[in-house]
This record gives C-alpha cells, sequence and structure tokens, in this order.
C-alpha cells in the first residue's frame, strides 16, 4: 500500500532522514515510533506530498481524494462551527449532508456540532480534526500523533475507532512517541532514532527478539536497548 | 472543481459574517458616505456633491479590502488550513477564485450602494460608477492575495495590507484635496482615482476604464510571478504561456494609456468664460407717445409678437423668441425715431463665450471639443464645440500697453440644456488639444 525505499531529507546542514525504507501492507494499522525530533512529521510529509524528498522514492496506492490526514497542527477555522468546518470539506468531496453528522458522532462530537471551534478543548479539536481525515473514508489515513493531547478515557474511544476504520478496510500510518498505544494499538511498528530506522516488525515479535518481555511488552526497552537513549527524553 | 470553488466560497462567506472586524469595515464606508453626503449639509464652494461618495468608495475599495483578503490568506496559511484543502485536491487557483469570489460579492454589493448615492447622477452614469468601482475591486482582491500569499504570518499581512491600503486609498484623496500637480500626475494612474462619476465626461470615461484596466493587468502579472514562485516550491509550475500573455496584456494596455495621455497632453483652460447671446435693441417706429408697453425685464417674447406701438406709427416687434433683458422706456412716454426702447436677448443664440490668450488662440479652430462648466451646475461637465473665433481682440483693460489681449471664443453646447435664464453666468473651459 505504501512503500518507501532510501528516503533522505536534510533542512540545510542538519540531516532529518537517512535511508529509511519499509513498507506498509493494506489494511494494517502501522506505528512510526520515534522521539520528538526524530523526523516522524518530516516523513509524514514527504509521503503526503508537502515536502521533496531529497533522495530515494515513496509510493501510494492512493489518490489524493482517497487519502486522509491529521497533522498536530489542525488547520481548523476558529469561528466556524464544527458542522461548518466539516462541511468545507464534505462540499469538495461532492458528499450528502449526513455525512458531516456521521463523522462528528463518530469521533463524540455530536453534542459540540453547533460550538465555534475556537470553544473547544484542545482535544475536542483534536478529534475534530480526526472527524475530518475520515469525513470521505479514505483508503488511507495518516495520523501524526493522533492521541497528542488527550485524556486515557478519549484516547481510549480514538483507538477503538482507528481500529474500526481498519477493520472497514482502511490502511493507517500513524506516528506516536508513546510506546505503549504503540504495542496495543499497531499491527507493525518501525522504531525511528535520528531520522533512522532501528528496527522494524510486529510489536510482540520484537519485544521477543529482545527477551524484553517482562510483565508487558516494553518497547520503551527496545528502544534503549537499540540506541541508549530513552523514548521520552 | 465547481465543488470546490463552492466549498471554498461558502466557508468564506461565513467566516466574514462571523467576523465583526472584516464586517464592519465593509459597511463603515458606505455609511460614513451617506452620512456625509446627505445628512451633514457641507456647502462648500467649489465641492462637488459626489465629495464624499468618491472619497469613501476609494477608502473601501482600497482600504477594506486589500486588508481583509490579504489577512484571510495569511490565517489560511498561517493555520495550515490550506494545506488541508490543498491536500483534498483543492487547486490553489481553485482557493483563490472561490475565496476572491466572496470578497468580489461584498465590493459589488457596496459598488451598487454608493453608486445609488450619487445625487445627480443618470442610471447610465450610476451603472457606470458601479461597474468602475467593481473592476477596481478586482485589483484589490489580487493586490490583496499577493500580500497574502508572500507574507510569512498574520500579522505581517496586516500590516503590509494596511500600509498598501493607505498609499492606494489616501493617495488619491491627499493628490484631490492638494491639487499638487505631482501628486495629482503619479496618482492618476491609480485605480482608485479612476471611479467613474456623474461629473466625469466621456472621454475622461474611457481612459479611467482604461487605467483600471491596466491596473488589473499589472497586478496580475505580479500575482503571476509571485504564484508561479509559490507553485514551483510544490513541484506544480504555472504555465510560462499565461504569465507571457499577461505580460503581453498588461503592457499593451498601460501603453495604450500612456500613449493616449500623451496625444492628449496639451489643453487650454480659462475661467474667463460666461454664458452670452446676441442682444437685439428694439427701435421706436416713430416719434409720438408710446402706447400700450408694457414689457417687464425677464419676459418671454416669441418672433413677431407686438411689443407695443408708438402713436400713429407701426407695432414694434421682436424680431426673436428671446427675453427681455431691458427697457428703457415706459407708457406714455415720448420716443424720438430710432431710439431705443428695450433690449431682447435671443434666445436660439445662447452660447459660451471664453476669451482665449492671443498666445493659445491659433490652437483653437472651429468644431473643435470642448468641456465646459457653469458656475450654476457646479463641477458638472457640459460638452461642446468651438462655433466661432472672433476675430479682433477685446480691448485691454487698465492701462497696460502691452497687455495680454484676449480673444472672444463662442461655444455651443452640445448637451441639452436651457441657459435663456443664465446670461452672464460664469463658466470654465477645458479645451484639450491632440
Ligand atoms: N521546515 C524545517 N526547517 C528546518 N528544520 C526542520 C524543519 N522541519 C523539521 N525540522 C527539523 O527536523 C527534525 C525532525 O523534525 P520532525 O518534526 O520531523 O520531528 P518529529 O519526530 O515529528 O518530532 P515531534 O515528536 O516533536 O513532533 C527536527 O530537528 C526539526 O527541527
Ligand atoms: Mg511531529
Amino acid at each position: 500500500m505504501i512503500n518507501v525505499q532510501s528516503v533522505e531529507k536534510s533542512f540545510g546542514e542538519q540531516k532529518v532522514l537517512t535511508g529509511v525504507t519499509f513498507e506498509v501492507k493494506e489494511k494494517e494499522i502501522f506505528g512510526l515510533l520515534g522521539p520528538s525530533g526524530s523526523g516522524k512529521t518530516t516523513l509524514i510529509n514527504i509521503l503526503t506530498r508537502q515536502l521533496d524528498a531529497d533522495g530515494g522514492s515513496t509510493h501510494i496506492n492512493a489518490t489524493p481524494f482517497e487519502t486522509g490526514l491529521m497533522l498536530d497542527e489542525d488547520g481548523l477555522y476558529p469561528r466556524l462551527t464544527c458542522t461548518e468546518n466539516l462541511d468545507v470539506f464534505r462540499q469538495i468531496y461532492n458528499m450528502p449532508a449526513e455525512a458531516t453528522a456521521k463523522a462528528l458522532e463518530d469521533v463524540g462530537l455530536a453534542e459540540a456540532a453547533k460550538k465555534p471551534v475556537s470553544a473547544l478543548s484542545k482535544g475536542m479539536r483534536q478529534r475534530l480534526a480526526l472527524a475530518r481525515a475520515i469525513l470521505h473514508s479514505p483508503k488511507v489515513l495518516f495520523l501524526d500523533e493522533p492521541t497528542g493531547a488527550l485524556d486515557p478515557r478519549t484516547t481510549e474511544g480514538i483507538h477503538e475507532l482507528i481500529t474500526q476504520i481498519r477493520d472497514a478496510g482502511a490502511t493507517i500510518f500513524l506516528t506516536t512517541h508513546n510506546m505503549e498505544e504503540a504495542v496495543k494499538l499497531c499491527d507493525r511498528v518501525v522504531l525511528l532514532h535520528k531520522g533512522q530506522i532501528v528496527e522494524q516488525g510486529e510489536p510482540l515479535e520484537i519485544c521477543e527478539r529482545h527477551k524484553s518481555m517482562r510483565t508487558i511488552p516494553d518497547l520503551g526497552n527496545v528502544f534503549i536497548k537499540m540506541t541508549g537513549a530513552d523514548l521520552y527524553d | 472543481m465547481t465543488n470546490s470553488v463552492a466549498a471554498i466560497f461558502n466557508k468564506q462567506f461565513k467566516d466574514i459574517m462571523k467576523n465583526s472586524d472584516v464586517l464592519s469595515q465593509f459597511i463603515i464606508y458606505p455609511v460614513m458616505a451617506f452620512v456625509m453626503t446627505n445628512l451633514i449639509d457641507m456647502n462648500m464652494p467649489g465641492m462637488p456633491d459626489s465629495y464624499f461618495i468618491v472619497m469613501f468608495a476609494g477608502m473601501f475599495v482600497g482600504m477594506a479590502f486589500i486588508g481583509a483578503v490579504a489577512i484571510a490568506i495569511a490565517e489560511d496559511i498561517e493555520s495550515n488550513a490550506l494545506r488541508f484543502l490543498l491536500m483534498a485536491g483543492v487547486k490553489s487557483h481553485e482557493y483563490l477564485l472561490g475565496l476572491g469570489g466572496v470578497y468580489f460579492v461584498f465590493i459589488a454589493i457596496g459598488s451598487a450602494a454608493f453608486s445609488a448615492m450619487m445625487p445627480n447622477a443618470s442610471t447610465t452614469e450610476m451603472f457606470l460608477m458601479f461597474l468602475s468601482m467593481a473592476m477596481s475591486g478586482i485589483a484589490s482582491i489580487i493586490i490583496g492575495a499577493i500580500i497574502g500569499m508572500t507574507s510569512k504570518n498574520q500579522q505581517e499581512a496586516i500590516g503590509r495590507g494596511t500600509f498598501a491600503g493607505m498609499i492606494i486609498s489616501f493617495g488619491p484623496f491627499t493628490a484631490t484635496m492638494s491639487q499638487n500637480d505631482t501628486l495629482l500626475r503619479v496618482f492618476r494612474f491609480f485605480y482608485t482615482m479612476n471611479f467613474v462619476d456623474e461629473d466625469t465626461s466621456t472621454m475622461e470615461a474611457v481612459e479611467s476604464f482604461g487605467i483600471i484596466w491596466a491596473n488589473i493587468l499589472l497586478f496580475a502579472l505580479i500575482f503571476a510571478f509571485v504564484y508561479g514562485k509559490r507553485e514551483n516550491k510544490g513541484g506544480n509550475t504555472v504555465s510560462k504561456k499565461a504569465i507571457m500573455y499577461i505580460v503581453i496584456a498588461a503592457v499593451v494596455g498601460y501603453a495604450g494609456v500612456t500613449g493616449f495621455r500623451w496625444h492628449n497632453a496639451g489643453f487650454i483652460a480659462t475661467d474667463n468664460a460666461h454664458v452670452a447671446t446676441t442682444t437685439v435693441p428694439i427701435p421706436a417706429t416713430g416719434s409720438g407717445v408710446l402706447e400700450r408697453f408694457s414689457l417687464q425685464e425677464g419676459q418671454h417674447v416669441t418672433a413677431g409678437e407686438v411689443l407695443g406701438w408708438v402713436e400713429g406709427a407701426d407695432a414694434m416687434r421682436s424680431p426673436v423668441d428671446g427675453l427681455v433683458i431691458q427697457t428703457h422706456a415706459v407708457q406714455g412716454q415720448r420716443v424720438s425715431p430710432m431710439e431705443t426702447v428695450a433690449v431682447i436677448s435671443d434666445a436660439s443664440n445662447v452660447h459660451i463665450q471664453a476669451n482665449i490668450e492671443e498666445g493659445d488662440i491659433l490652437n483653437v479652430y472651429v468644431g473643435q471639443k470642448v468641456y465646459v462648466r457653469i458656475d450654476t451646475f457646479g463641477r458638472h461637465q457640459f460638452e461642446g464645440r468651438v462655433a466661432g473665433i472672433g476675430a479682433t481682440a477685446l480691448p485691454p483693460r487698465g492701462f497696460a500697453t502691452r497687455a495680454t489681449l484676449l480673444i472672444p471664443v463662442e461655444i455651443h453646447l452640445t448637451d441639452d440644456v436651457d441657459l435663456a435664464r443664465l446670461i452672464g453666468v460664469n463658466a470654465s473651459v477645458h479645451i484639450p488639444l491632440r
């Protein structure tokens, strides 16, 4: 579904991505796990054609219309209501009016439909951004830290939603620096450190390989083993 | 395509309706124009009735919209909203079309309001004003888009938008107020100084539309350049051909207008002019007592009408249609033959007499087009043609021996207006040389 081959990217002198190669299969939740500044957002920007790579190639088996996107900067219209925000995109995608209400319901924002975005909490904004990303039932969904600002209960709900979307046939590419999330949610992950992939595979399999199971599978421990650095530094 | 443009249009319209900062700007200028024109009696000599309408129209089109468009685009870029639109498959030009379209609708509504306020305008004049304002609005939207696209953030867009708006709206305003030659010469070429109003002559209107058009093309060219640069960063390229066409059109437009100005560079102007006519003295027809003679000054008489009798002689008749402008006798008075008893103005020969300096007179010819303002009608311009040039100079005033002499030029108005009762009223005359 997504094919990434030896992608290189520098900002001036700073090398941000080095020889990044991996493949995302159809209908899986794929996690890009790495600490802050490791190059996750940069890679999403390259995959969604908002940024050109310096070298290597990427291929996505979906048109822009079949792609959904959620970034940490949400790009919502602050003066418009939740419904109005989604309606802009609903109209662009030429979808019926019910689509907006359904997407709001899916992310648990049905009651806030008429509130202007400027009156939403950070978590609600994040959910609205997610609603916009899934509005048109995309084939591929890119989520940059989808649960970044959410409390554990809302996070739980979003995880369920992401799983449902996957079960309905979509492929999901998400970034996170939360290893518990990666273990629980993702079918496969890559671990990114300073722009290089240090490990990839199924979370449990990786943990077993590195004998890092203890009581729970501990990807954080794997990360320390591989890099000498902590995920949360 | 239509979906995207309509979606952006809807979004921007809702956004403006919820943004009182922007909305109040769109409303304040027309309201101010209305208040200043209709509720406050300015009554300043020489100030045209449409003065405040034209002034606030300039601020409306310039100040309000350049800033509003620049800020809207900068906000969408800064908040990342534009990225999501582009990701959803919206093209940059669709975004700009939808967004610009909303502002154009607001400009059109405002332009209609300003035009409808014109106190003495005909429907055609109102329509021309509307058209010139709405077209000018396109230039403002393009300038706003250029600023919005090149600003790093909203703050910068506000600063630049205000600055551009100030120059574009206050420049012409200052030039008009100060009547400073240099300023006037520069700002003549700004679209905000070229709104057609009720005092604009046909020739000026043609020139104004040319200048507005040239402005649009010029800014469209700059826009295409900036837009091309932006798009190139994203990988797409804007057609080089399209830019070339715009360059050519802009150059031709500007060259045309400049050429027109050159061609039209000289003119003769004087305010030593007035409404004049030929006068006819009515002589007594014989010697004796005036009978049945009751003419009043200002009275209208027709050709052949009997004006009175001298005892025992023929009736005295008016040779022309006209007004009695003087009476020199009263009924019962004894008059002698050929004594003037009254003077009649010839209504069929009312014209403008302009006294042109001897140095200019060789550039004046019969049939030449002339623009005339008559004090009674304020700044309204009439069109006319030179009908005759005096054969001798007027006697010099005072005792100067080598004074510049003036030659009377007779001008007939081609506009239909009754000047019969305005004989002697001052006028000013503008004769373009081509
Ligand atoms: N436009 C840019 N210009 C210069 N440097 C940049 C730019 N974008 C990102 N970087 C640098 O590239 C590196 C990777 O940034 P990136 O945003 O991809 O990290 P990230 O993994 O998404 O981090 P986080 O978890 O904090 O979001 C950082 O050092 C960042 O400073
Ligand atoms: Mg990031």
